[in-house]
């Protein structure tokens, strides 16, 4: 009797204990969901949530092995990369196939990949990829794609519990994926404003603000280090300044020169030029250094008018404010320089140096009060119908014979 | 060792090394545990007992850390037996199988039992 009823119950029990996996399993699924999104989601960097979603994967389908990668399918270079108990070499090999461009065949056919023996496939660089990965133990392809150049995926070894990857797996693997990636899109977001946060603090202590924006919107080319570049400099000095500075209480000398100094800074921000430094009371400013400009000469030239305009308007202000004006002489010279940061490790600074500043600096040194002077090298940039005319040549230090200078007449 | 909502203890009774292993097991706290195994191994443990605190919590994260251990513990044949863990830890570990390489047991007591 006992036996019949056992026979009896035996089959809804095994239904029931199933059932009660099944359950189990579900909300091990669910909960699983829930801690990605917290393993994965408040990472910074994407190699870490590329660690942590490679972790998370594995131990909900208690896969034996695997790796995770992302690579740039423009430069072929592995950018990020994170295995558990593969064998040593992966990384080389994968580099290898990377370099090849291998990933982007395989992730043509979007979707995951249920990898087995003796898998056929028409393309050939494909089919090099699928044998390389079941040779590895893999047995399922998760394809990533960040973006349109960084693409790559999760291999996944099997399962501890020696059964497959079933449909229901598949899709919980892809919902992960799915997270893994728009984690990893929001950390490189976050870096990427970081990046642009840095650039632009960096690029406000020499360039407009407008400049600024235009590099970061349009991730223009920016040259910072070590170049050889010609370039044109404008170099620009007040005269008498000792006059000034000894008619003037500190307070308002400052606030002075802090007006003269904005205005001429925006000038030269104005006309595409950057400010290399103020040297006590002169102005340093390069055009075509960090910004390339197809016409560096003509923009510093224009600049040394609108400074000059500029000047005899403020003048005026400045003559009832202050009791005095400020009057400055210019020398723009065009020529190759050495642009780089240069300082020690705890104060460097963005600046160009070589004859061609020098030269610049001379020829404002000469320069009367209202004076603008060009170099040859300069003058044979702008137009040949600005107004100018020819001053006798003037001697340079450290160069042999007399240069050529040119007065711009603006008035 | 601590590592935030983790806590790892070693300890040894007999020929075993016990890692008491207190809070939750995640991906971000594997590592102590990854560590603590790291030092019994090097100190030469054949025998290895994870104890697990009741109330933690372990997460796919942690699990995948317990795989590479077991993994390698397999390699260096050693045996690592597994205790603490609440009944619905141990279906857990049973899916996804993780009792293909280590046992678990009910209490401490009968783990170290025949060890």
């Amino acid at each position: 009797m006992e036996d019949e009823t056992a026979k009896l119950f035996r089959g809804p029990l095994r239904e029931l204990e199933r059932s009660q996996q099944e359950l189990e399993r579900r909300i091990f699924h669910l909960k699983t969901l829930y801690d990605l999104g917290q393993e994965i989601g408040f990472l910074k960097q994407p190699s870490e949530i590329m660690k942590n979603l490679l972790m998370m994967i594995m131990g909900t389908f208690g896969s034996s092995c695997g790796f995770i990668l992302l690579a740039n399918m423009r430069t072929g270079k592995i950018e990020a990369f994170s295995q558990r108990s593969m064998g040593k070499n992966l990384i080389d090999t994968l580099s290898q196939m990377a370099e090849s461009g291998y990933f982007k065949e395989l992730n043509r056919p979007s979707g995951i990949q249920i990898l087995h023996d003796g898998q056929r496939d028409s393309g050939e660089d494909r089919q090099k990829i699928l044998d390389f990965l079941f040779s590895c133990k893999m047995r399922v392809w998760i394809p990533l794609s960040i973006n349109e150049n960084l693409k790559g995926g999760i291999g996944l070894g099997d399962k501890l519990a020696g059964d497959d990857y079933t449909a229901d797996d598949q899709e919980l693997l892809s919902t992960m994926a799915h997270q893994g990636v728009v984690a990893i899109e929001n950390s490189m977001l976050v870096e990427q404003m970081k990046k642009d946060e840095s650039v632009r603090i960096n690029l406000a202590r020499y360039l407009s603000p407008h400049i600024v924006e235009q590099v970061i919107k349009k991730n223009m080319q920016v040259n910072l280090g070590g170049d050889r570049k010609v370039v044109t400099v404008l170099f620009s000095d007040i005269r008498d300044f000792t006059r000034i500075s000894e008619n003037l209480p500190p307070d308002q000398l400052m606030k002075l020169l802090n007006e003269y100094f904005t205005e001429m800074a925006r000038i030269i921000f104005e006309n595409q030029g950057s400010l290399d430094k103020f040297i006590g009371d002169a102005i340093v400013a390069v055009f075509g250094s960090l910004i390339s400009l197809e016409k560096p000469a003509p923009a510093a030239v224009r600049a040394a008018i609108q400074m000059m305009n500029s000047l005899s308007i403020a003048n005026k202000r400045w003559s009832a404010e202050f009791g005095l004006d400020i009057q400055i002489g210019i020398g723009v010279n065009t020529g190759e320089v050495i642009l780089g940061n240069i300082g020690s490790p705890e104060r460097m600074e963005f600046t160009v140096i070589g004859d061609t500043v020098n030269i610049a600096s001379r020829f404002s040194g000469v320069a009367r009060a209202g004076q603008i002077l060009v170099t040859k090298e300069t003058f044979q940039c702008l137009n040949t119908e600005i107004a100018h005319r020819e001053l006798p040549p003037i001697e340079v230090k450290g160069k042999t014979g007399k240069l050529e200078v040119f007065e711009i007449t603006y008035r | 060792m601590t590592n935030r909502d983790v806590e790892i203890s070693i300890s040894k009774k007999n020929d075993v090394s016990i890692i008491n292993i207190k809070g939750d097991v995640t991906a971000n706290t594997g590592e102590a545990i990854e560590n603590a195994y790291q030092k019994v191994s090097t100190d030469g443990a054949e025998k290895i007992l994870l104890y697990f605190d009741k109330d933690g919590y372990i997460n796919s994260g942690g699990i995948a850390v317990l795989i590479g251990i077991a993994s390698e513990s397999a390699k260096k044949k050693q045996t690592i037996r597994i205790t603490g863990l609440s009944s619905h830890f141990q279906k857990i570990f049973h899916m996804v199988g993780l009792t293909k390489y280590t046992a678990i047991f009910p209490s401490e007591e009968s783990a170290l039992n025949g060890f």
